[in-house]
Order: structure tokens, then sequence, then C-alpha cells
């Protein structure tokens, strides 16, 4: 139940808040320089806001026991999947998307949350789950826990949105003890339905794929992007144009330029120097996640602590691989950094279960 | 924690070190190893590059008169971005531009960065929308065409098109000479482009004016004669016609006049007929005004001598069992070949013509420029049709004898006209005399040096004998009081399919005056008159009207004012003075612009000649009296100048003051002694 007391800050790892912290101000700092004068004005101050609200749940999550959250993970998981239920059903599109739930000034994601509330079934699901090897019934759990989130956001249409799901089926598999035989048959299925699941993609994703490929083949249409991030990051140099001097992002050439291309921004006006402080910072968080995770008291909290860093691990892969041209756009936004209320809160939310997991590492506490 | 898990995360720390590893090698690849490349690719886009239209060079007169100059004009361009009410900004818009406010909205509201509202509007209206001062809507200069002078000289202008480029006559000739070089604005700019215009930075390139050009016309000479060409098309219902004047000398077109005529400045209005320069692109059989090379030829190869009698019998000649006529069935009897000229025989200059026979008289006729192009600098010219001599019939040399089986464009007649004139040099007749450079920098364009075509005796017999044709002949009509002219008429029929067309007439007329120091070679050429159709009719009066004004506006004194021949050949063995390179005579100046400090020159001491020079130079109409060098003048030098004054200078003979100081010492006993 709820701690009476918060037992002094040696108990709560700073590593894992600091970094969190430390990347949600570059966030800050950095929408703030990438919308002055657009007509995104105004933005860094509504971040500041949702880091202030994903605070307020990070604590919430810390002294709320998880093991709580855990037992009762199946109702919150089913209560998480309502608005996105609804959403495809009445849900008014915003930027072509059923993804926003609105109230009043601001708009809410409740994918974000259904992230959380997934990884949280699939702790739950472990938590029952035998040590030794994994079983079928577990895999096939496994893929409708997830696959349903996953569906339903694929169906919005948010494939970014929906891909940032897929590390938890890979945590659960991993971590799990999935043997190799397993993996390789995953592989061959993946490959199948991959070859399928090309006819049924939609033309603007055949073209990023193909974009991907080939960026200089299309330089005005979906080309554009990648080029333009190339562009930006590569004229920062080693030491970059300086705060609020990016000449591409300032001057509008880069695209959604404070959201999922926030880190090109930061690349070219902090330069090299800069995306390396970013990515160390989430290094050392997810090196320190991984640790945690190990001293954990029950699997429960191992596969949450595991399956939330996983999600978040694979939103950076993604969000950098993309901006230097290595992975296709996705419309994936970098954790901390880029603009997105839900997306900020949420993460936050994350850390607080993390460090919630960390917090009761010892049976006694 | 089982060992597998902590194993597995081993391996996963592995990978994400793997991958951290890719993504910071890759960065290092592109931040550092091509981070110059990419800083230029950026600066490259971020810089927008707006080119701006240089401007044309102007067009002048031979006196530095405007007939082609490229005016400020300015192009209205929106932002539709940064447009706050598309509605009423088309609305403030609508009325000076003339256009629709649904159609300037539309373009306000346009999914462009970038779009034009309407190009080359007047420097006012420019103004006017900068006034409004409307957010997003921003003007910038393009230079536009004009002609000041509308249709004058527009066939040998010609006008260019809305790209800037030149689409006829000089115009496109010397496109490349003229046409400005673009400069560029180097634009700070976004990827809307919503900077424009606004950061112009060090490295901008200004665009840079084309070269002027300076032609040989003169504005007064061609509004005459395309005004006389103009009421002479009317008279005569003609379908074209084309007016030519050649200094005679170096081959300078003083004017070029081709009907119909059009405005360069609406060019698109008009049928490709009136923009065609009918002067140098049609070709037409000269006729009689051939009689002159067939002539001068026989003259100068000797094989008929002035005085010789040419029996033209009964006004028929078996030529290759073909029998000519002369025209209306005349029958002249003996002739000399002046004769023959005057009374325009046809069987007398058959006559003449056999005697030289197809090779003289082809070789003769070409080295006058027959069957060439003349190489005027003028685009679209026909250089007409004169058949090689292998390809001669048996009535080829009779019939070319007399102007038939050959065409000639206008340029070409007037080109033979100057050959008398000039003493028998074949001149190459060009219209760019001097190319300016933005700069400053002036360019003569040089002719070629006439050539020798006939002896000079030649000439002057052949031109004694035009004198005669105009004064005793059929071409009275040609003859402008005060002065002496020769010329020479033709009355072409225009061929046509298998053979003449009756009723299509092309009378033509080529002449120049003052016959003894002639000025002016003149063609003129009236295609399909209704009615009258003989050219001393139609050709003779149209050439005697613009020759007159012609002589008018080079102040050509006339017979009773001019100096005798002695006293000019005296004073200055050359042709009448000209005006110095690109200095606008004072006579064409402005009165009001003159200085108050111009007083009236001294004369004293001088010859007629000089002191005709003197006075034109500043604009002062001269009289003279009396022969000999100027002993006296009235208003005395000194006296300000008054507009339109006409100067009396008294001249006494050179045997009475037979030096210049002998003209001082008169100067003393002038009537109105001069100020120091």
């Amino acid at each position: 139940m709820i701690a009476g007391t918060l037992p002094g800050g040696r108990r709560i790892d700073l590593v894992v808040l600091g970094c969190a912290l430390g990347l949600a101000a570059l966030g800050v700092l950095f929408v703030a320089s990438a919308t002055t004068g657009t007509r995104f004005q105004g933005l860094a101050a509504r971040q500041a806001i949702w880091i202030a609200v994903g605070l307020c749940a990070m604590v919430a999550a810390i002294l709320f026991d998880y093991r709580m959250l855990l037992k009762f993970s199946f109702a919150i998981y089913c209560a998480c999947l309502l608005p996105l239920v609804y959403l495809l059903a009445f849900g008014a599109r915003i930027a072509n998307v059923r993804s926003w739930i609105r109230f009043g000034q601001f708009q809410f994601q409740p994918a974000e949350l259904a992230k959380i509330a997934t990884a949280l079934l699939v702790a739950y699901l472990f938590e029952n789950e035998d040590d030794g090897r994994l079983r079928t019934s577990a895999i096939f759990k496994l893929g409708v826990i997830v696959g349903l989130p996953v569906l339903l956001v694929f169906l919005q249409p948010d494939v970014g949105l929906a891909l940032t799901f897929l590390p938890l089926i890979f945590v659960g598999l991993y971590f799990g003890g999935l043997p190799a035989k397993g993996w390789v048959a995953i592989f061959l299925i993946v490959a199948v339905v991959a070859g399928a699941g090309w006819f049924l993609l939609k033309d603007y994703q055949k073209a990023r794929i193909g974009t991907f490929l080939n960026p200089d083949a299309d330089v005005l249409g979906s080309g554009y992007q990648v080029r333009q991030s190339k562009i930006a990051v590569g004229s920062g140099g080693f030491s970059g144009k300086g705060f609020r001097g990016g000449t591409q992002s300032q001057l509008r050439f880069l695209p959604v330029q404070h959201t999922d291309f926030i880190l090109a921004v930061i690349a070219e006006e902090w330069g090299f120097l800069g995306v390396i402080l970013v990515l160390g910072l989430f290094a050392a968080l997810f090196l320190r996640a991984l640790k945690l995770a190990q001293t954990a008291r029950d699997r429960g909290g191992v596969f949450l602590v595991l399956g939330l860093t996983g999600m978040m691990f694979f939103s950076v892969v993604i969000n950098a691989s993309m901006m230097i041209g290595l992975a296709p756009t996705t419309g994936i936004p970098l954790p901390f950094v880029s603009y997105g209320g839900s997306s900020v809160a949420t993460t936050f939310l994350a850390i607080g279960l993390i460090l919630g997991v960390q917090y009761r590492r010892f049976a006694n506490a | 924690m089982n060992a597998v898990r902590r194993g597995r995360t081993r391996l996963f720390m592995l990978f994400l070190a793997l991958w951290a590893a890719v993504v910071v090698a890759r960065l290092a690849q592109v931040q550092i190893a091509q981070g110059s490349r990419y800083r230029a690719r950026a600066a490259r886009q971020q810089e927008r590059r707006i080119e701006i239209k240089g401007s044309r060079g102007s067009i002048l007169d031979r006196e530095g008169r405007e007939l082609a100059v490229s005016v400020e004009a300015a192009s209205v361009y929106a932002i539709p971005d940064e447009i706050e009410s598309p509605r009423a900004a088309a609305q403030a818009l609508s009325p000076l531009l003339g256009m629709p406010a649904p159609e300037v909205q539309e373009k306000l509201t346009s999914e462009r960065g970038f779009t034009w509202v309407k190009r080359q509007i007047d420097a006012a209206t420019g103004e006017r929308v900068r006034a409004l001062k409307l957010a997003g809507v921003h003007l910038v200069a393009e230079p536009r065409r004009f002609y000041p002078k509308g249709h004058l000289g527009a066939a040998v202008l010609g006008f260019v098109g809305t790209d800037d480029a030149g689409l006829a006559g000089l115009e496109h000739l010397y496109d490349k000479t003229i046409r400005g070089k673009p400069g560029e604005i180097i634009a700070l700019t976004d990827a809307r482009r919503s900077r424009y215009g606004e950061a112009e930075t060090a490295s901008s390139r200004p665009a840079q004016e084309g070269a002027s050009l300076v032609l040989s016309i003169d504005s007064g000479i061609q509004f005459a004669a395309e005004n006389e060409l103009a009421a002479s098309m009317a008279e005569h219902r003609a379908k074209s016609g084309s007016v030519v004047v050649l200094d005679p000398w170096n081959g300078e077109i003083l004017a070029m006049a081709s009907w119909p005529d059009f405005d360069p400045n609406d060019f698109a209005r008009y049928a490709p007929d009136a923009r065609r320069n009918h002067a140098i692109a049609d070709s037409y059989e000269p006729g009689s005004t051939f009689k002159i090379v067939t002539g001068a030829l026989a003259v100068d190869e000797g094989v008929v001598s002035l005085d010789e009698i040419i029996d033209t019998g009964d006004g028929t000649i078996r030529v290759a069992n073909t029998t000519i006529q002369e025209a209306d069935r005349h029958r002249y009897g003996a002739l000399t070949l002046g004769g023959i000229l005057e009374h325009s025989s046809n069987i007398g200059i058959i006559r003449v013509g056999m005697r030289l026979g197809p090779r003289r008289l082809y070789d003769g006729a070409r080295s006058f420029g027959v069957g060439q192009s003349t190489g005027v600098d003028l685009p679209g010219e026909n250089s007409g049709i004169f058949r090689p001599l292998p390809r001669w019939s048996a009535l080829s040399n009779a019939e070319i004898s007399m102007g038939q089986e050959v065409s000639l464009n206008a340029l070409q007649l007037a080109r033979i006209g100057a050959v008398i004139a000039n003493g028998g040099k074949l001149v190459q007749p060009h219209i760019v005399t001097k190319i300016v450079e933005p700069g400053g920098a002036v360019r003569a364009v040089a002719a070629p040096e006439p050539v020798r075509v006939v002896s000079e005796a030649t000439a002057r017999s052949l031109a004694n004998i035009m004198i005669g044709v105009v004064e005793r002949g059929n071409s009275g009509k040609a003859a402008i009081p005060g002065f002496s002219v020769a010329g020479k008429t033709g009355t072409a029929q225009k061929a046509g399919m298998g053979g003449y067309m009756p009723g299509h007439h092309i009378p033509n007329f080529v002449g120049f005056a003052p016959a003894d120091a002639p000025r002016c070679v003149a063609v003129v050429v009236v295609e399909e008159p209704q009615g009258k159709y003989y050219a001393a009719d139609v050709a003779a009066p149209l050439f005697s009207r613009v020759m007159s004004q012609a002589l008018g506006i080079l102040r050509v004194a006339p017979r009773e004012q001019r100096v005798p021949m002695a006293v000019l050949a005296e004073a200055a063995p050359e042709r009448p003075p000209r005006y110095a390179a690109g200095v606008l005579p004072a006579s064409r100046r402005d009165p009001a612009s003159r200085s108050a400090d111009d007083r009236t020159p001294s004369a004293i001491g001088m010859s007629a000649r000089e002191a005709l020079a003197a006075f034109a130079r500043l604009g002062v109409l001269a009289r003279l009296q009396g022969t000999g060098f100027v002993v006296a003048q009235d208003p005395p030098a000194g006296s300000p100048i008054r507009p339109g004054a006409v100067h009396t200078l008294f001249l006494a003979d050179s045997t009475a003051s037979p030096s210049r100081a002998g003209g001082r010492r008169a100067e003393e006993a002038a009537p109105a002694p001069s100020a120091p």
C-alpha cells in the first residue's frame, strides 16, 4: 500500500532520475529554440507543464506499490484500451489520425497510457510464469496482450506509435527465456508476415521505406525530411552553430523540428557534442535501469522495468537512427525530449514505476 | 534473478553498446567528416538566389534620341503565409491592379510559398501598392521595354518578347549585345521563402545593363519617310511599301520605313505582315530603275559613248524569236544613252545591254550587289534573285538589261543608287554605328571600305543622265525646288504564277540629291497601288516629298544659298561636316536648356563652309549674302543668341580679301562692330 514516509533520497535511484530530468530540461530548451518565432511559439511552456504533470505521476507511481498495480493490471489494461476503442469509433481526426482526446486546451494520446498498462500486464504475466522455460501458452498470451493495443493504434492509424509496443514482445520472449529454435521460428514468421504486410501498407508508408533505402530519389517528397535532417545534423559539425543558431531548424527547412526531429535541432545547434550528451544521458539511464532490473525483488518488477526500458530504448534507437538516415521515418518521438504532452507525461510515469520497483527492492520495504 | 536472464541482460547491454557505437560513428561521419559539405548544402538552400533581370540597353538614333528604352516596371508578388487577411488584401489590390477581387484573392491564398500577383505594372501603380503596406504583398523592380516614339522605326527596331528576348529587328540581331546581364540578390530565406528580398548579403551581384546601340537612323528623316509613305499608301490604296534613305558615301541608313507598320509596345496585336520589314524582306523586279546599272556598265566598259546615237527603230525588237516592245508602244526613234534613260526606252537599253553581252552584264551587275545580300545588320534580308549565267535563257540578256528576270529589295536598289551618287563605289549599308557599353566605353562599328565598281567619270556621267531624267524626262514629279535631283523611275509588273499578273504593279524610284554633292540616296517602293500605277505618278512624288524633308533636316542649303563649288573645294574638299561622336547638336537641343552664355560667335574671316558649320553647331540659322569670306555678320558677334533668329553673313570675294588679315580689316568696316 501507500508507503507512510519517503525514506530518504538514497533509496531513490538518482542516476535514473537525474538523466530523466536532464533530458526533459534539454527538451524544453530545444522545443523553445525550435518554435520561437513560429506559429508553434509557446509550446515549450506547455511542455514544461506536461513535465510537471509527469513528475506528479512519477511521484505517485513511486509511492504507490507497484505490486498492487500488477495485481490490478488486467483491469488497468482494459480501462486503458477502452479510450482506444472509443477513438476508433467516435474520435475526431486530428492531423489525419484518431489519436487524440481533447480536454479543453489540452489533448491527450490515450495510446501512450496504454503502453504503460500493457507493460504492467506483460509484467504481471511473467510474474506468474515459471522461471525456467517459456511455455507456449505464455507466448500466445503475450501476443494477445500486446497485439490488441498494437492493432487498435495501427488502425488510428499511427504506425509509429503502434511499433513502440513491440519491444514488449521482444522483452518478454528474450528475458522470458525463448530458446534459439524459437527465435528462428519467429524470424521466419516475421519474414512471411512482412512479405504479406507489404501489400497492406499504405502508399505513403511504402514511400517512406523506399525513401529510407534511397533518400535522394524523391528530394521534395518523402525524401525531404530525411535529407533536411541530414543537412541539419551534418551542418552542425562538431560543436554546433550555437543555441538558437541553427539555420536549418530556425528557417523551418527541418520539418516537425520540435517533435520527431528535435534531436536534429540539437545536432545542428550543439553539434556532435550535443548529440553525445543526449545519447550519453539515455545510455546511462538504460544501463542503470537494466542494473535496477537485476536487483528487483520479484519477477513482476523485473519484467516491468525491462518492458518499460525496452520501449524507451526502442524509441530512442529508431528516432536517433531516423535522424541520421539509418532508419525510415516513422514518427516516433524521442522520449523526454520531443514535444508531446502525453509522451512526456507517460514517460515520467514509466520512470516512476521503474523507480518504484527499485524503491521496493527489499522484501520488507 | 536467474542466470539465463543475467546472461541475456549482458547480451542486451552489448547490443546497446554496439548500436551506440554505430550511431556515434555515423554521427562522426556526418557531422565531423562531412560537416563542411553539409554546411555548404545548408547555406545553399538557405540562400535564395533571386535573379534580377538586367535592363536592355537603349537604342538611340544618330543624335542620341531614344528609340527604345528600358523603363522600370514593378511586379507584385505575394507570400501567402504572411498575409493576414487575404480577403481584405484582395479588395485593396483589386482596383489598383485592375483585376477582379476574387482572382486576386485566389492568388493570395495560393498553396505555394511564393506567387506572382501581377507582373510589370507601371511604377506609379507600384508605388500605390507599396503605400498600402499590406503584409505579405511585395514589389520587385523588373525592367520593361518601351518604345517612346511608338511606331517610329518599328520595322527596324523589332520588338521584345515577355521573356526579355529580342524577337525581331535590331532587338533580335543584337540581342546578345543589348540584353542585360542578370544579377542576383542572395537573400537569406527559410523554407517558405518568407524572408524573400529582405536580407541582401554582400555577395549579391547587381544586374548589369546591356550595351546601347547608336543607329545611323535620323529620327527626323525616319519620321518624314514614314509619314509620307503612309500618306502615299492611303492615297494610292497600296498593299505595302517602303522607303530607304541612305548616306551614299558610307552606307549609313538614315531612314528605313516600312508600311504597313506596327507599334512595338503592343506588337502582339498586329499581323505578321505589319511587323515585316518590307524594305529588306521583300524583293521585286525593279524594272526600269535597273537601267542605270546597264547604262553604267555600258559606259564603264566603253561599249557606248555618251553622245552615241542608238536607233530604237519602230519601238520593237526581236530577241530569240520574241518581240519586245516599248511600254505603251512608244516610238522614240534615235536616242543617246541619256535619252534612253530619260524616256526609259526598253529597246534602247536592250541594244546597250546586248552590246555588253551576258558575261559583262552578269559580272557587272554582281559587282553592283545584285543577287547578293547587302550585309546590312538587320535580320531577315531577302537577297533577291539573280540567276547564274549558265541558267540564263536566250532572252535573259535582253530582259535583265531592262530590269526583268532579276529581283532586288529596296535597300539593294538604294545601294545601286549610292554607287552613282558617290562616284562609283559600292557601300555596305549598315544601321548600327556605335555600341555604347554600360560603362560609357564607345565602340565604333566599322563598315567595310566602299569598293570601286565603276570609274568616277562613269558615275558622274550616269548622275548627269539621271539629273536629266528628272529635269527633262518622265520623272519631273521627283524634282525638289531649289535642289538638283538625280533619279530614275521603274514600274515593274508583279510576277505571279506563270508570268506577270496584270494590274499588279510595283512603281519604284531611286534618286539622290543634291545631285552635284549628294547627301542622300532614297528609294521608294509602292506595291500594288490602285488607280495610277506609273512610278512617275506614284513613286516620284513620294521620293520628292521624303527627300526634300531629309535635305531640310540635314540642313542642306538650297541651291541659291549654297556656296559656289569653287569656294567649297578650296575650303574643304571632303563632304559636309558631321556632328561629333555622341554629341547632340545644339539645333536639336531644347532652346530653354541653352545656356545664357551662348553668344553669337564671330565668323569674320571664315569661309562660308566654316561659318555655316560653326553656326549649325549652335543651332543657329545662317543666311549667306555674297561669295568669298565672311566680312560682316548681323546680329553682331557676342550678342546673345535668340532662338529662331536668322543670322545674315556678308561675304566678300576672296580676291577682295585674299587673306584672313584682309577679313579682319573688313571687320572694322562692318556695319555692326562685334564685341571683343
